[in-house]
């Protein structure tokens, strides 16, 4: 075999990996019967699971509840985020080396280490079972590498443009709402993915802070009627749920991919 | 203009800053607090009876820590390893592929990146069920007797680790792909020239020059994989028998499953003293720039 094929063969090989998990969820999740032995490919396909998990009890309102948190994760978080990037790249003042560090800090920290003590400050200040303050907590999850990529973005743009505008007066916060965030939209769509990306589908923390059945986040509720029966386990809603979990996956890989991948060359991650 | 030049720094910093400042560096403040008392899920919102570093003792003594800290190091290291070394190779065959083939593989290998921790335990534990499983389809189908992979405590040890290099791999063939674009392809021509095989050529001239970029994924990945417990939360809850309980989720079970606070807030110490340590690494070798 040739090099040239050998390479090619790994790349497939590696893509059966890379794909298998989501193909098999698929597969399931519009199979007839849950039985084993499983067909590899559904004969006759039916969306009747489809049909039961979404006519679960709080399973409706979990989707929308989770839709909702991700909508205003990602809006608070473009507000809040493009704000401090533009200081961190505009602006100047005492103490900014070490805000910064303790931003890079924050963002290479994984977010689920602090969940025993912010489970007991969200108890003290009545935000458990609250889904503002999921809104709250999810921003630690996407806040550091939204800076990040608005801190990359604003540097991008050409000082001239800003002097003219210094020319004509603006102020600092005029120059950041008017001529910034008009030139920012690619930033700001991709910072707006990530807040919902990275909320939509969390799981730790949903489970834990939400306890009552009409504040549940989807990831909650699909968890719990997985697990209905004491002894069973619902295998067709688990693979239904993971597939919904999934769309929102898809729909930023067709039509946002341009723009996620800005976003992470700002980010920095790339 | 002189007057403002705090105040308007300030304004624009304080919304994003206060709010991840308080979820990060007032929740470890607040976290000493619930170490040095006696706080569980009977006690919660009542008073906190002190008792210094009782906690330190209870954790350090407790046989499921050590247990938990040898699951830490099998996971940790097998799952590094196994994302090190696939990753590094497929960013370097996306590197070596022609634009329409890298077109073609890239989203399908950054795919399980963008799924969340949920999608990837269900899939993985559907995909190795005893029940409903496509590998139990095929042991069978070859003659042998069904595996219950999350029974045994190697084979679900062994679970967690595919699932979780499934789910990693794809940030390493990211920033691993940073690394390749610094090879340049006047090297690999004259190395075609020299009639180099591809191995001489990947193991003697690419390595080399990606070996900082590795080293700083590795400590990233490090960071990431010892931390990481929603994944085999939602896969095995930490079980058969405390098999897969690491060190993060023997906190976050002792928390929220024993109902004792202060022993996951004592869990929380440590693992926020290893990460300290690590991420100190990371900026010292990455030189990470400073605004």
């Amino acid at each position: 075999m040739s090099e040239k094929a050998t390479r090619i063969t790994l790349l497939v090989a590696y893509s059966i990996f890379s794909l298998l998990p989501i193909y098999w969820l698929t597969s399931l999740s519009f199979q007839q019967e849950i039985s084993f032995p499983p067909k590899p490919v559904p004969t006759n396909p039916t969306i009747s699971h489809y049909v039961g998990l979404l006519t679960e009890s709080g399973i409706p309102i979990a989707i929308l509840n989770s839709i909702f948190v991700g909508l205003s994760v990602g809006f608070i978080s473009v507000v809040i985020s493009s704000m401090a990037g533009y200081a961190f790249s505009k602006l100047e003042f005492p103490g900014k080396k070490i805000i910064f560090l303790g931003v890079i800090m924050t963002f290479l920290l994984p977010p689920q280490l602090n969940i025993v003590p912010l489970y007991s400050l969200f108890a003290e200040m009545n935000l458990l079972n609250n889904r503002l303050g999921m809104i709250f907590l999810y921003q630690i999850l996407v806040l550091p590498l939204n800076i990040f990529l608005f801190l990359n973005y604003f540097d991008t743009i050409k000082e001239a443009i800003v002097e003219s505008a210094i020319i004509d007066g603006a102020g600092p916060i005029r120059r950041y709402y008017k001529i910034f965030i008009p030139l920012s939209k690619p930033a700001i769509i991709a910072a707006f993915i990530f807040g919902f990306r990275f909320s939509w589908a969390e799981y730790v923390f949903a489970t834990t802070f939400i306890r009552s059945e009409s504040k549940m986040l989807f990831t909650a509720a699909l968890k719990r009627a997985v697990h209905a029966g004491q002894y069973t386990i619902n295998y067709d809603y688990m693979a239904v749920g993971a597939i919904l979990l999934f769309i929102p996956t898809l729909i930023v890989l067709i039509y946002g991919q341009k723009y996620l991948q800005i976003g992470l060359q700002l980010g920095g991650v790339d | 203009m002189r007057r403002y030049s705090l105040l308007v720094p300030a304004l624009f910093l304080l919304p994003a800053i206060g709010v991840l400042f308080f979820l990060q560096f007032f929740a470890w403040g607040w976290n000493i607090n619930l170490v040095l008392h006696d706080v569980t899920l009977m006690n919660f919102l009542r008073e906190w009876e002190f008792v210094g570093l009782e906690n330190f003792r209870t954790v350090l003594t407790d046989a499921r820590t050590v247990t938990s800290l040898q699951n830490t190091a099998i996971f940790a290291f097998s799952s590094i390893s196994l994302q090190m070394i696939i990753g590094t190779a497929i960013s370097y065959l996306l590197y070596r592929a022609v634009p329409k083939v890298e077109r073609f593989f890239r989203p399908i290998v950054i795919l399980p990146w963008l799924c969340s921790v949920l999608i990837a335990a269900f899939g993985w534990q559907l995909l190795l069920s005893k029940d409903i499983g496509l590998l139990n389809t095929i042991i069978t189908g070859l003659g042998f007797a069904r595996v219950d992979f999350f029974g045994g405590s190697t084979t679900a040890m062994i679970s967690i680790v595919l699932a979780n290099t499934w789910w990693g791999t794809p940030f390493t063939i990211l920033l691993m792909g940073s690394g390749m674009t610094s090879i340049s392809p006047q090297l690999i021509e004259a190395s075609k020239v020299d009639g180099a095989s591809e191995w001489i050529f990947f193991t003697r001239v690419a390595l080399p020059i990606i070996l900082p970029f590795i080293l700083i994924n590795l400590i990233l990945v490090t960071v990431w994989t010892i931390n990481m417990f929603g994944l085999i939360l939602a896969m095995t809850g930490g079980g058969p028998l405390n098999a897969t309980r690491v060190f993060p989720l023997h906190g976050y079970l002792a928390a929220f499953d024993s109902g004792n606070f202060s022993y996951g807030a004592t869990v929380t110490v440590f693992s926020v003293m290893i990460n300290i340590v690590l991420i100190y690494i990371y900026v010292k070798i990455a030189d990470v720039e400073l605004v």
